[in-house]
């Protein structure tokens, strides 16, 4: 990982200047939690990001809200995470300019206080907001964020569902909703 | 605000949650898509249906028959019917609206 860090970062192997999307697949924990944003912020042409079955170090977030990358990023797509939900919401409030959000999974534990802040850059609702699973007050912390969606696909089951509709009822154009069986 | 219909009576093998559901106006929805596990929706989600009011912009309806489950068909649907009969002739879903059944299995009626 360090070695790519490195080529990457020197841009010796050309890829910063095409890459689009990036996903971070099973890595359960990180040495260097700063490595991940380290990768991203010399991807100049990022724009899709995918977390799946792993951790978000909080370092992360705090990269993208100082600014140093993750303004072209668009599309954020968090399945089965394994980190508490701190992180994970303050990745999605600190996405400038995210369209779309795709998120799937259980997190059992807040990992304490979630930001609360309004999407203070996002001026426009998301494209497309997709949750599914059980995440322990996403959907609150989102409702709470005031950030909405022209299209919603949900799941029934979620605590969350009916704040969330709420939440984008000026603006949902399309709306999904998933009706498990166990509510 | 409209609120549940009076003759909504859930099988008491099933948990309905957060009666009653008051969801405010959808001014601009267009495309409402409901996917089902089993053959007839839950009491949350047909709760959640008929806690929307009618929405005139309104023109398409998916529901999709998902097939990880089966069930026995208990006769649910009358409670989405009496709610899409709410939303198509409350003054209006202008230019119409269309009701699509996907991936429903031969022989099955609903």
């Amino acid at each position: 990982m360090d070695r790519w860090c490195t080529n990457v970062s020197q841009g010796s192997d050309g890829l910063s200047s095409y890459v689009r999307h990036v996903t971070f697949e099973h890595i359960a924990s990180w040495n260097d939690p700063v490595a991940p944003g380290r990768v991203l912020k010399n991807l100049g042409s990022l724009t899709s990001l995918r977390v799946s079955e792993s951790v978000i170090p909080n370092e992360l977030p705090a990269q993208i809200s100082r600014g140093e990358f993750g303004k072209e990023i668009t599309i954020l797509h968090i399945f089965w995470p394994r980190c508490t939900l701190a992180p994970i919401v303050s990745m999605i409030l600190s996405l400038p300019n995210l369209k779309t959000l795709c998120i799937m999974g259980y997190v059992i534990d807040s990992g304490g206080p979630l930001p609360t802040h309004p999407v203070a850059l996002q001026k426009e609702p998301l494209d497309f907001l997709t949750m599914c699973g059980d995440m322990c007050g996403l959907g609150e912390a989102l409702v709470r964020s005031r950030l909405t969606s022209r299209r919603l696909s949900l799941e029934v089951c979620s605590p969350s569902v009916k704040q969330l509709i709420m939440r984008s009822s000026e603006t949902v154009v399309e709306l999904r909703l998933d009706g498990v069986w166990f509510s | 605000m409209l609120g549940l219909p009076d003759a909504l009576v859930d099988d008491p093998l099933y948990e309905v949650i957060d009666l009653p559901v008051h969801l405010p106006s959808l001014p601009v929805l267009t495309t409402l898509t409901i996917d089902l596990c089993v053959y007839e929706p839950s009491p949350r989600l047909t709760n959640i249906l008929c806690g929307i009011p009618p929405t005139p912009t309104l023109t398409c309806i998916a529901v999709r028959c998902n097939e990880r489950f089966l069930a026995e068909y208990q006769g649910r649907w009358v409670d989405i019917d009496r709610w899409l009969a709410r939303v198509a002739g409350h003054g209006g879903s202008q230019g119409g609206l269309s009701v699509m059944l996907i991936n429903w299995p031969e022989g099955m009626s609903v």
